[in-house]
């Protein structure tokens, strides 16, 4: 005769507790989920939007780089001054969204907010403080977005 | 118990991943990234006499003004002794202080002494933390993943970096062995499975050869190159991009760091984005400037360029491969399954070399970023229970589904759904007056009824007389824990209802349902083509219907004779066009379009000598106007039964 064994009463409650168990984590994994599925929606637009911002960095460093370099025969020139404007614009349509640009240059050396990628022997100048800025960082919603590029000091 | 934290502790980048609900997922650190640098450093306390204690990316970014107190690659040196020919070599190339501590190694830091163990233990700490804020609860248990060569030494120095970390290390595995989890091969049915994992990371080369027994994967040999890896490719396109802009320009680049630092961020970006694109453009302006005024650089870099630079660091991946191979003693043919670990594995042309190396695609499918923590997660998540024998959450191998009208099958659920779960939709007749339904009951991918696995059929019968298309036929199916599945059909107007239970839909071998996955593919366009002609004919059927109702109309009288003769020219021809068999869909198209446009004039006709004979015509005309209540045309295989007969229950198994 192959019967099944029938499970005892003891078997059957441990069986219980297993399942009781293995329910209740099922169900506060899935009540967990779907809190966070919720925040992760929340935060899926801010983060679309992030990435609009950040792709739109380099393109912003590189109107930087070009009005750091205006020849001096065209500074006065009036075409030139209406690109100036124009960068302008941007500018304020950026804090407006709440896009801030790091402090960098005469600041005290932060890893937080910057990126080290050289470092600068000054005897005038005090370790750690922020010798130039190579590329501009960015606050984003009070969050850094981009680190900021600098040189250092830094007197052994 | 809580969760178990599956930890991938890499050379140069770590990442972390734990079982929610069954699955693997990675958690993101405090800074919002998938990965985290395993580089750790102590800012040197100034005014405030206070260490600070920096660990991943803001380590990193300060690394340049800090390089001494700045401990990268700690994995090098974790469990080895000072004597070790590695260390040696590490001495010399590290800018920190390697020193001689017992028979072992310690790292200077902040003008202290730290063991490898504790540096590591430094960085287990960081995701411990950050996983507990993810996912807020506390963590006190981890799975570490190691490379497969790493010795007893190495293995326990890196369980007790756990342990300062405040983990109870439940178990150290194979970088290679968590590959292969995060791919569900432990479950392969096949005995002996053999595995090659194909590991080429930021800086390092590991290529690995396991062996499936008894649901354990052996190492079976393993080799690499411990100084190969993303890195290199970046370092051969900015020498690339250095040697094109001097040839245009005629100016030398390599002293100018922050135009160095832009091409190296440039040449990462163009490497990721050649994974993808067959071209990427290079656009730096004003990158430096000369006496004549600023520089720009622009180039387009190829693909096939690209490969053609990198090629001899894809090449150099071949030799330990063959190696490890040879080691195992297994043929390239041996092997079952390749697995890719590391982000470089993306690169087009380093697939095509683990292709051309084993004779056989790699697998895809898990982010190889992330394949190793997954798997660690994995393990973590056998250990705790999650993915014991209890609660083991199933899917379907196949969809499955009812035939409707014109023989098409129409699913119900999706495969891969996780089960228990149901779904019910609403069916209709697709004759006037039709007494009966047959449900048919499909497992399978294919488009076309017929040409899947019919699972059982039953009759729905004893519907109240009605047009087609009006009788709402709920179908609900059903599939417990067990696989087991209910088909239901209830008439909603007379409350009739009849079923069917099948306990074998999930009971498919592996080979099963490769098969029945890979017809559907083959056949997909011939499917699809299939499925618009049933579809176009279904259409041109409800046009007639729509017709011939028009007609019936008392109203129908009056319309002029040329809208009546247009109409019933087009009823005509549609009429010939569904009777032959061999009509093209957009025949069928082209005919359902000329009726409904003769049908629409008709009533128009109708509603404005309606209006004009000052009648209120306007109940008769929105009925004609109506659709049939329910979306899909009901079964056709109603076949003009003659009697309603007892609904039978057929189980075909």
């Amino acid at each position: 005769m192959n019967k099944p064994k029938r499970e005892t009463k003891q078997e059957l409650l441990e069986r219980i507790g297993l399942l009781t168990e293995a329910l209740q984590r099922e169900r506060a994994d899935a009540e967990n989920g779907r809190r966070r599925a919720a925040l992760d929606r929340e935060q899926a637009s801010a983060a679309a939007r992030t990435t609009v911002v950040t792709d739109l960095l380099p393109l912003l460093d590189n109107l930087e780089r070009a009005f750091g370099s205006v020849p001096a025969q065209l500074e006065a020139d009036n075409w030139v001054k209406g690109v100036l404007y124009i960068r302008q614009q941007l500018q304020t349509y950026l804090q407006a969204l709440d896009l801030i640009p790091v402090p960098a240059a005469g600041q005290q050396f932060d890893p937080a907010t910057m990126e080290a990628v050289e470092t600068v022997t000054d005897k005038s100048q005090p370790s750690g403080l922020v010798a130039a800025e190579i590329v501009k960082g960015y606050l984003y919603q009070g969050q850094i977005l981009r680190p900021a590029q600098v040189k250092v000091v830094k007197n052994d | 118990m809580g969760k178990i934290l599956g930890i991938d502790l890499g050379t140069t980048n770590s990442a972390m991943a734990v079982m929610t609900a069954g699955k693997a997922e990675v958690i993101a650190n405090a800074e919002g990234t998938r990965t985290t640098p395993s580089v750790v450093a102590v800012k040197s306390a100034r005014e405030n006499k206070q260490e600070e204690r920096l660990v991943g990316t803001i380590a990193r970014r300060q690394a340049v003004t800090n390089p001494k107190d700045t401990i990268y690659e700690v994995k090098r040196l974790i469990g080895r002794k000072f004597e070790d020919e590695q260390v040696k070599k590490d001495v010399d190339i590290m800018p920190y202080e390697i020193v001689k501590s017992g028979q072992g190694v310690k790292v200077a830091m902040g003008g202290k002494q730290y063991s490898p163990e504790e540096v590591s233990a430094m960085i287990l700490s960081k995701l411990k933390t950050d996983a507990e804020a993810y996912l807020g609860e506390k963590i006190t248990e981890a799975v570490i993943t190691v490379p497969a060569y790493f010795d007893d030494s190495q293995r326990q120095a890196t369980k007790d970096a756990g342990k300062i970390a405040g983990l109870e290390v439940k178990r150290i595995i194979n970088e290679p062995t968590a590959a292969a989890l995060a791919y569900g091969l432990e479950k392969s049915k096949q005995a002996d499975e053999k595995i090659a994992v194909y590991d080429l990371g930021g800086g390092t080369f590991d290529i690995s050869v396991l062996e499936l027994g008894d649901g354990v994967f052996e190492v079976k040999s393993t080799n690499g190159d411990t100084h190969l890896g993303g890195a290199d490719f970046d370092r051969v396109v900015v020498n690339h991009l250095l040697d094109v802009f001097k040839k245009e320009q005629g100016v030398d680049l390599t002293k100018d760091k922050a135009a160095l630092q832009r091409l190296r961020d440039e040449a990462e970006k163009a490497k990721i984005e050649l994974s993808s694109a067959t071209s990427v453009d290079i656009n730096l302006p004003f990158l430096t400037a000369n006496d004549a005024g600023p520089l720009h650089f622009e180039h387009k870099l190829t693909r096939a360029k690209f490969e053609d630079l990198v090629a001899d660091l894809v090449d150099r991946t071949a030799g330990p491969c063959r190696q490890a191979l040879k080691d195992a003693g297994f043929k390239a043919a041996d092997i079952d399954a390749v697995i890719l670990v590391g982000g470089m594995t993306r690169m087009p042309a380093v697939r095509q070399k683990v292709a051309e190396i084993f004779g056989k695609e790699p697998l895809q499918g898990v982010n190889p970023d992330e394949v190793v923590a997954i798997g660690a997660a994995i393990q973590g998540g056998v250990l705790a229970g999650d993915v014991g024998d209890v609660l083991l959450l199933d899917v379907t191998p196949l969809s499955l589904g009812i035939e409707t009208l014109g023989g098409v099958k129409t699913n119900l659920i999706d495969r891969n759904s996780t089960i228990p779960t149901s779904k019910s939709e609403i069916f209709s007749t697709a004759a006037d007056n039709q007494p009966g339904v047959d449900i048919v009951v499909l497992q399978g991918e294919r488009e076309m009824a017929a040409d899947n696995k019919k699972l059982g059929v039953f009759q729905l019968s004893g519907i109240a007389p009605a047009p087609r298309g009006m009788p709402q036929i709920e179908v609900s199916f059903n599939i417990d824990a067990n696989g087991i599945l209910n088909v239901s059909a209830k008439d909603k107007a007379t409350g009739k209802e009849q079923s069917i239970t099948i306990s074998d839909s999930g009971n498919l071998s592996k080979e099963d349902i490769e098969k029945a996955q890979k017809e559907a593919e083959a056949n997909a366009e011939e499917d699809k083509q299939k499925r618009e002609l049933s579809d176009a004919r279904n259409q041109l059927d409800a046009a007639v219907y729509q017709a011939q109702s028009l007609k019936k109309e008392d109203s129908y009288a009056k319309l002029e004779e040329a809208s009546s003769k247009t109409l019933e020219e087009a009823i005509g021809e549609a009429e010939e066009q569904l009777k032959q068999e061999d009509a093209s869909a957009s025949d069928l198209e082209a005919a359902a379009k000329k009726l409904s446009e003769a049908s629409v004039a008709a009533m128009t006709s109708l509603a404005e000598q309606a209006k004009q004979d000052g009648e209120a015509a306007e109940e008769t005309d929105s009925d004609e106007k109506a659709e049939p209540a329910a979306k899909k045309a009901g079964k056709s295989k109603a076949k003009g039964k003659d009697a309603p007969v007892e609904g039978e229950i057929v189980d075909e198994k």
